[in-house]
Parts: structure tokens; sequence; C-alpha cells
């Protein structure tokens, strides 16, 4: 059994992955599992939880419960979309990046530029760019994605540039290409695997910080973070307005971060 | 999840544990530190006030929220209005005459009256003043008056003889708004370098960005006033720190608080909510009347059928204000009760409108300013009115420059949510200076030869304008619907009870000869 | 160590320069118009264009540019066309304001995080190595945003006893302006704390497990004198990299901090000048978070070489 199956078996990964199953899931079938549409005003506003709405409603008269769903959409679009393009994007600069010496020095400067804007430097400038919503967080979250797997690429392809059996490969004739793509890729995976929970986690917290400063997404699309920054003004009357979120968004990163721990341990008892 | 599903016993402990340090300090809590309210007049004491934009110098001469705490602390007007009759009463003009055919204007000045470094304030300076603001560079929504002078001629220092090209109903509005600076400075004025006025107060200091010191001018020409011995203006860029400023007694007045925030102290007696009676402040629904769908009158109407005016007062206003289809507020000649309610939630109206014009379906593209916190929530009601008659509003939210570059050139590619004012003085103001609805040039590229028609009717006319001109422009305004107004809020002020004697201008600009703290 | 410090100068300029660029040329992509904000809501188009040509928004971008960068380094950050205040100004106000708030919640991270780290490091009772791991792991993981607003919902809410938002008087009045800082300063400084904690224990652990700790057991070393003279010192380097990456992204904290107490700082100003299309605000914040950035690591770098000989060694 390789590392990452065992890592993945550990209580760690279990719990997370548990948890990352039952709030995406329920994002996923929002529209099947929501009672209210999460866009639909009533004069019936800051109603206390009830049967028909869970959590109440807000200050719109809108049902709570099924804005925290939606919410929980916008999660889903940055973590399957901007992660992955992030991911391949810097998983290819990283590789490309050991083959010709020049290059290297090139792309790791441009590294070293784009992680001088911490992630929500980085965000604040995307949004001073393009303008606030949800664009300005997929394109965040992608950049900020681009060094982290860059820089992880990098180091594990040379660092098993030197091993026995890629000398030996280089000897027989192996293409550096295919060298590349063949052989050492796939040893580096271990390592990208676990840098993809943990951006998992980073997505969730930025398209949170975002939406929360009011640079992500905009009103009336719920999303958690924007949730959480309307419900501050509500806390006196209406608390679960800001639980709700707050409890998702948590259980979410703290999911991520979990299964990569998990992960993580699986790989280092190798 | 420890930290979120903490037990309430454990938080209370926690909560108690703060408390106990700070009591065992001997701290003062920040919390608490507002005095006993009640008391009476008193002479001395500095007035705090929290706002939430910084003055904006170059924008004196026009009517600009940030500025309501400077303009009349710190110059004076020739005349102010009555709030209830709109009738013109002195302050640095004594007396003020119409020739018979309404074109001439006298004016006899105060006597005695000094700007700040001493000079005296003459009828040389009221002329200078009116120049100024014909410039192109400075801008001012009285402008279109001023630029129908045709000749000022002062007769010695106290009288003024002003003609214009014609007779005008709002030509008073002119000198209502105009302060009064030094026009000798006005350069440095505009700068933000000094501000040489006339009023009860001098600029002792000013930080921009940050706000100014006022100090008492103890040569005001009305003697013994003001009662306070400064001002304070501070910049609090956030409603809730204005708030959490004024509860923990760090300041005394709070001005404009999001409407959300206002009504949370509306029920404590610690503190004083006050409306000002101006009325002036008119939210509204616009349309670019060039784009196909919009430039059909019945869906206009239909989309000002749709919107739920009543859950915009209470939802985003807080209840502060009335609902409306006309821009007037109630002290204007031009408000007109029944015809204000014309327009009322009605969906099936709506829709049915919509089906006629064959714009069911279609989509509408929805802008507003983002960063003025009112807009968001008015935008979402509208989205959600629009779709419930079966329109597809797009909103796009804008920054501030973006949406006053957009509202200047006509850019808009659909409707526009916003707010205007200047409904509560002369209708002729509002139909030749207000931007919305300019009858020469305005926001919904509305042209047309009937309204300028109706609007020069109710200007050009000597006097008051005759009622029936009103009713007319009333009328056309509802059945054209190219501004649809919504909602009459207001400016506010929040203040603790020790303030006493707060009055404003019906340009919600403050007064404060005789406002005093209670000890 | 100077030669060291001077052969990581290029590259950190380099970056400044490429990132100087990208933050210029980047923004002046997108449209809007300061000048129509300046004129106000009904002022004419003559009145929009005279203030258009005052402010230079009317030269060539690239002159504009060679402008912004010689300001930059002469010290003229310009005026913010918004604020109508001059942007050092600005900034310096501002700035007051998050260093009091960042130099709170680094005080109370580091004496924290170190003390939790300690017990988690040399404490070998199972259940207490649970308990502060899993008290940790929420540290880290617990966004700001969440924390900030459960806080004010405890205290400022439920029991009122501290106040929800704002700066208060400052230090000028130390009693009440520590009541406005403690709950700011309290959020922001979680996570590093966390981070902290959780890198010491591991360090410690790891120097715990050497050789030299085992032979100084075995020659029956006081405990305490082989915490302070040789645990301890070798568990710090990997620490002290860490701290800096963690105060290098404090400002980054300090956006959501400010914005949930409505604390004047610099993250305020940076979001303001962002949504008010401040360019030119804008622009010199985001150059300044990036140099802040890049001069905090380099400064943690050579910290770790004076502290550790064979970093220095290994890198020169």
């Amino acid at each position: 059994m390789n590392g990452l199956m065992r890592g993945l078996r550990s209580q760690e990964a279990v719990i997370g992955l548990a948890v990352v199953v039952v709030i995406l899931g329920a994002g996923l079938l929002a529209p099947l599992l929501a009672p209210h549409s999460p866009y639909a005003q009533t004069s019936e506003t800051f109603l206390p939880p009830s049967a028909s709405h869970w959590l109440g409603t807000d200050e719109y008269g809108r049902d709570l419960f099924s804005r925290v769903l939606y919410g929980i959409r916008q999660d889903l679009l940055v973590g399957a979309v901007a992660v992955p393009i992030g991911a391949v994007a810097g998983t290819v600069l990283g590789l490309v990046s050991t083959v010709w010496g020049w290059l290297d020095t090139v792309i790791q400067r441009l590294f070293d530029v784009t992680l001088a804007f911490t992630s929500l430097v980085m965000g604040v400038t995307v949004a001073a760019v393009i303008g606030p919503g949800l664009p300005a967080v997929l394109i965040t979250v992608s950049l900020v994605n681009v060094p982290l797997f860059g820089r992880l690429t990098r180091n594990a392809v040379k660092s098993l540039q030197t091993r026995d059996y890629v000398t030996a490969a280089r000897i027989v004739g192996v293409q550096p290409v295919r060298l590349l793509f063949r052989h050492l890729l796939p040893n580096a995976l271990d390592a990208l695997v676990v840098q993809a929970a943990l951006s998992l986690s980073l997505a969730v917290f930025i398209e949170g910080a975002m939406s929360f400063v009011g640079i992500g997404v905009r009103p009336p699309e719920p999303s958690l973070g924007s949730l959480l920054r309307t419900s501050i003004t509500f806390l006196d009357r209406s608390p679960l307005y800001a639980l709700a979120p707050m409890v998702v968004v948590t259980a979410l990163v703290l999911a991520f971060n979990l299964i990569g721990d998990g992960l993580n341990k699986g790989l280092l008892r190798r | 999840m420890t930290m979120i599903a903490l037990k309430p016993r454990a938080t209370a402990v926690a909560a108690a544990g703060v408390a106990l340090v700070l009591a065992a300090a001997g701290c003062t809590s920040a919390v608490n530190q507002q005095g006993d309210a009640g008391g009476t007049p008193s002479r001395g004491g500095t007035l705090r006030i929290v706002q939430g934009a910084d003055v904006q110098p170059a924008t004196l001469m026009s009517q600009n929220n940030p500025n309501f705490s400077l303009t009349r602390t710190v110059f004076n007007s020739l005349i102010q209005y009555d709030h209830k009759t709109l009738e013109p009463l002195p302050e640095l003009a004594t007396k003020w005459e119409t020739s018979g055919d309404g074109k001439t204007l006298t004016f006899t000045l105060r006597e005695g009256v000094k700007f700040h470094d001493g000079r005296a304030f003459t009828a040389a300076d009221v002329i200078a003043d009116l120049e100024i603001i014909q410039k192109a560079e400075v801008a001012s929504q009285v402008k279109g008056i001023a630029k129908q002078i045709a000749e000022m001629k002062a007769d010695g220092d106290t009288k003024l003889t002003i003609t214009f090209k014609q007779a005008m109903s709002n030509t008073l509005d002119l000198f209502l708004m105009m302060p009064i600076i030094d026009p000798k400075t006005a350069d440095d004025i505009f700068a933000g370098k000094s501000f040489n006025g006339t009023g009860p107060f001098k600029v002792e200091k000013y930080t921009p960005g940050q706000g100014f010191d006022l100090k008492r001018n103890d040569q005001y020409w009305d003697s013994g006033k003001p009662l306070l011995d400064g001002v304070t203006i501070t910049v609090v860029r956030d409603s809730q720190s204005m708030l959490s400023s004024l509860k923990a007694g760090q300041s005394d007045l709070a001005l404009d608080l999001a409407p959300l925030d206002a009504t949370t102290i509306k029920n404590d007696p610690a503190y004083k909510l006050v409306e000002s009676d101006a009325n002036d402040s008119v939210a509204y629904a616009g349309y670019n009347v060039t784009v196909p769908l919009l430039g059909d009158k019945k869906v206009r109407q239909a989309i000002s059928y749709a919107i739920d005016r009543e859950r915009i007062l209470s939802q985003v206003y807080g209840g502060i204000g009335q609902v409306t289809s006309l821009p007037w507020a109630p002290s204007s000649p031009a408000y007109d009760q029944a015809k204000a309610k014309h327009f009322t939630h009605d969906v099936d109206k709506a829709k049915s409108l919509l089906q006629e014009a064959g714009a069911t379906g279609k989509t509408v593209n929805v802008y507003y300013d983002s960063g003025f916190g009112p807009n968001n929530g008015l935008a979402e009601i509208v989205q959600f009115d629009l779709t419930a008659a079966g329109l597809k509003p797009n909103l796009q939210p804008l920054q501030a420059s973006d949406f006053l570059s957009k509202l200047r050139s006509g850019g808009f590619d659909g409707m526009f949510l916003t707010a205007h004012g200047f409904g509560q003085i002369s209708p002729a103001t509002l139909l030749g200076g207000a931007f919305p609805f300019n009858f020469t040039k305005n926001a919904s590229s509305f042209v047309s030869p009937d309204y300028q028609q109706l609007a020069e009717k109710v200007w050009f006319s000597p006097g008051k304008p005759d009622a029936q001109a009103l009713a007319q422009v009333n009328d056309f305004l509802l059945d054209q619907q190219f501004v649809s107004d919504l909602v009459t809020s207001t400016h506010t002020f929040a203040t603790t009870s020790k303030l006493q004697g707060l009055e404003w201008t019906m340009l919600d600009y403050l007064d404060l000869d005789d406002a005093s703290l209670a000890k | 160590m100077l030669r060291y410090l001077l052969r990581r100068l290029p590259a950190a300029l380099v970056v400044l320069l490429a990132a100087s660029l990208a933050i210029f040329f980047l923004l002046r992509l997108s449209s809007g118009d300061p000048a129509a904000t300046l004129a106000g809501p009904d002022a004419s188009d003559e009145t929009v264009a005279a203030i258009r040509s005052s402010l230079g928004l009317d030269e060539p971008l690239i002159t504009q540019y060679l402008i912004w960068l010689k300001g930059v380094v002469t010290g003229d950050l310009g005026t913010s066309y918004i604020l109508h205040a001059p942007i050092a100004q600005l900034i310096g106000e501002s700035l007051g304001n998050t260093v009091l708030l960042a130099a709170g919640a680094l005080l109370l991270a580091v004496v924290g995080g170190s003390m939790l780290g300690y017990l988690m490091g040399t404490v070998r009772n199972r259940a207490v190595q649970n308990v502060l791991g899993a008290l940790t792991s929420l540290g880290v993981a617990v966004p700001t945003y969440v924390t900030g607003v459960l806080l004010i919902l405890v205290f400022a809410v439920t029991y009122r006893v501290l106040p929800s938002g704002g700066v208060g008087p400052g230090l000028s009045d130390f009693e009440i302006g520590v009541q406005y800082l403690l709950m700011p300063a309290v959020a922001l400084s979680l996570p590093t704390g966390a981070t902290l904690a959780r890198f010491l224990a591991a360090s410690l652990r790891h120097t715990l497990d050497q050789d030299f700790v085992q032979t100084g057991i075995a020659k029956g070393l006081r405990r305490r004198r082989l915490m302070t003279a040789h645990v301890v010192p070798n568990a710090l380097p990997p620490v002290t990299t860490v701290l800096g990456i963690q105060i290098g992204q404090l400002l980054g904290g300090a956006i959501i901090v400010e914005t949930i107490f409505a604390w004047p700082g610099v993250g305020q100003l940076l979001l303001q000048a962002v949504t008010g299309r401040d360019y030119l605000l804008t622009q010199d914040l985001l150059l300044i978070a990036v140099a802040v950035f890049i001069v905090v690591q380099i400064a943690t770098d050579v910290i770790d070489a004076a502290i550790d000989p064979r970093i220095r060694m290994e890198r020169a």
C-alpha cells in the first residue's frame, strides 16, 4: 500500500474527509436541499429559527439556511476551478524550470514576485485591477497557488534528479521530457497531493476573507464570507446569522487541514 | 469546533474575567464612559463632531454632504429660509426687495460684520463671490441662476443691486446656497489652506483626512453667540465606529450614521436621533432612455409599480422617511400628497404593463455605487422586485468614481439607483440644477421640448411659480418616469442628550449659533 | 554577514522593481475616473476636464510611471485624489495604528506561543499533548474573520465589557486605549501564536532527541541548565524563520482584523483606496506592502544567520 492510501486511512484524514463530503455535498445539492430560494425576499425580517426557517431570516426576509447552503457553492467553485488551474500552472512552470538553467532564474524571480504579494494583498491587488467580485477571487486563488506548486515541483524534481535511477535512465538515453513526465513527476506527486489539500483549505480561507472585506463575492449572491460580514451589523438581533457561516467556514478549513495532516503522516511513515 | 460551541457558562466566565481584571485594576471601562443626561444650556465647552467623510473644501460653493459641518459654522449666507414656509430670513442681508418686473433684487447688508481676519464685510465681497460661482471650474448647483445675472452694482458698503436677464422663481436660492467667503483668499479656501469667513467659528487647524479644530469667533456679528468655545470635526470612516465613539463618550454628535445603526439608538434616552426636517435625500431609480427597452415609458412605469417602496423604507432606511413617487419634500410648494402616493407596489399592474410593452423576460442592467451602504440594500430589493415582475435584472455594482463618471456621461446601458437632493427648496432649482432632472442635460438622457417648456414655465416666472404649472410638471414626471422617485429620507444627527440648541439650515448645514452642552 | 546581505540585495531589488511595474500598469488598465469623483455629482464636464489635467492624468502612462517611481524613491508619495491629503501623511497616521495593532498582536503571539510551544515540546503527558495539539490546530485553522466576529459577539454584544470597534484614544489614555486594542490584537495574534507554538514544539522535540542532549543528560547536567544553555538555543532558528514569515503576512491579517474592528490602519486605508479607485494611494500602499514583506524576509534570513553559524557558512 502506498503512502497516500495509508494517509487517507489515518484518523485525521477520515474525519476531514467526512466533514468535507457532508458540507460540500450539501452545497452541491443545495437546489434540492434548500427549503426556500436563497434570493426570495419577504417583509418578514429577522424571524427566529422555526420549522420553515431553520436558521431564521435575514434583513430582507430571506431564508438564512438556504443562503448558507448556496454560500457553500462559491467555495465549491473556487476549489474545483481556481485551485486546479493554479496547481497545473505551477506544476508545469516548476517542471519547465528544471530543464533550462536560465529559465529557472526567470521563473524563480516570478515566483518571488508572486510570493511577495501575500494571499490577501494579492486579493486586494486583483480586486483593484479587475474590480471586486467572484472573478477576482478565482484569479487570486489561482495566482497564489502557482508559486506554491511551482516551488514544490521544482524542489522535488531537483532532489530526484541526483538519484541513481534517474542517472541510469539518462545514460540509457531516455529523452528528457519523457524522463520528466514518466519518472520524475509521478515521484513528486505525493508532495503535490498534500499541497492540494492545504491549498483547498487556503482557497476557502481566501474566498471568505475577500468576500468578508468586501472585495469578493458580491450581494445578493450569498457566500460564507459575505454572510458573515453582513451579520456583524445584526449581532445583537440575530447571533445565528453570524454563527452559521462561522461554523461552516471553520469546519471546511479545518477539515482540509486535517486531510493534509493525515496524508502527510501516511507519507512520512513510509 | 470547541471554539465555536463554547458553553454559555464558559463564555460568561471569560467575560466576567475581563470585567473583573478591568475592575480590579481600577480601570475606567471604555464601554461606559457616557455621562448623565440633562441640564440647562450653558456657555463654554467644545462640541465634538464625528462624520464619515472628510470635508471637501474644493466643493464649498456647492451642496456636498461632507461639508455640512463646516459651511454654516465658518461661513454665513446672505439669507436663510424658514423651514416650514420657505420664506427668506435675514442673515448677512437684513432687507431685500424685488423690482416689479422681478428682474432686479436689492439687498441691504448687515452693518458691522467682519471677516475672521478683521476686515469689514461689504457689498463688493458679495459681487466678487458671485463672480467666483460663475467660473467654470467652481462646482455649484445654483451656477445656472448666477449665470443669469446681467448686472451687479454696489452702492456704498451695504447696498447691493443685482439685475437678472429674466425674472426667475428661484433667484433667492442662489443667496441661500452661496456661502460668503473672503473673495481675496478664495483660492486658499478651495485648497484647504485657510478659511476666512464671517461665521460663528474660526478655523484653528485643519488636517486633511482627519478633521478640523474650530474656535469661537469673539467678533461674531450676532453678539453673545455662539455659546460654545469650540468645535472639533473628526473624520471616522465607518458608521459603526462613529456609533461606538458616540457611545463611549468620545463625541457628542455623529452625522449621518448608516440608517440601520441610527435606529439602534432610537430608544435609548441617553441619545437623541434628530431627523432633519429638510427631507432632502431622495432615493430614486433612473433610466437611460436611449436604451431601446427603457425608451418605452410603459416599461419605466412598470418598474415603478414593481418596486416595493414600503419595504425599501423599512428594510433599508430603518423607517426613517416616507415613500414617494415625486422628488419634492413636504415643505416644497410643488409637494402634492396624493400624487406623491401615485405609485404603489402593484406586481400585477407591472406585469401587464411589461406584457403590453413586449418587455417581459428582457434583461436590464441595474447600476449603483456599492460604496455607499444603503445603495446595496436598495439594489437587492429592486433586483428581487423586478424579477418578480418578469424582468431579468442584472446587478452592476460600481465604485464611486466609476458610477459618477458614467452618471455624468449618460454611460449606463440600463437603469441606475442613487439619490438626489434639492426637493426641499424652490422647485425650479431642482428642475434646473439637480442633475437627474436638469431639463437641458440629465442623467437619463431624457430630452423633451414639452419638459423644457414646463420647466422653463416654472423657472422663468417672477415670484412663486403658479400651482397649475407645478401640477403640470408633477403629472409629466409621473407619466414619463425618466426618474422613479422611491423614498424621501433625510439626513440624521445622532447626539448625546447633553447637546442642546442644535439647528440646521434648509440645506442641512449645521447651525451651531445656539448650540450648547449641558454640564 | 554584510557579504551575505549584499548578495541578497540585487535579487530583492529586481523583485521589487518587477512588482512596481506590475502594480502600476495593471492598475491603469482598469477604468474609472478619479476626476469625476473629485468634482462631485452635479459638476459640469469642463470642471471635470480641468481637474483631470491638474492631476496630471492626461500625461502618457510611461511618464506617469517614471514620475511615480521618482516620487517613491525621493519620499514624495504625492497627494490622494480622493482623500485630499498628502499620501505620506495618510500612511503615517494609519501606519501608527497598524503598528500598534501588530505590536500588540506580536507580543501576545510570542509570549503565548512560546509558553504553549515550550509546554508541548517538553511535557510528555499524552493527554496534555492532545489538548494542546488540538488547541493549536484550531488556532492555526480558524480564520481571523471568524475569531474576530466571535470575540465581538461574546465580549461586546452578549457581555458588554469591551468596545466593539474603533481605535479609541490610543496610547494617550492607556487605560482606555488598551481596552480598544485587546480584541483586535487577540484576533490577529491567534494564527501567529499557534503556528509559533507548533514549530517551537516540533523543534524542541527534535533537538531533545539529538545526541548531544542525550549526552548532556547522561553526563548529569541539571535540566534547567540543559534547556537554557543547549536545547532552546539550538531549537530557535527554525522558529525565528517561521516568525519572520508570519510577520510578513501580518498585513494580510491586519486588513481583515481592521475591517472587523473598524480599526483605522493601513489595511483599512488600502481597502478604501481600492474601492474608491484612488490609484495613487493604492499603488503606493501595495508597493509598501510588498517591500515590507521582502525586507522582513531578508531580515529574518540575516537574523537566522546570526544565530546559527551553520547557515551562514552554508549559504555564503
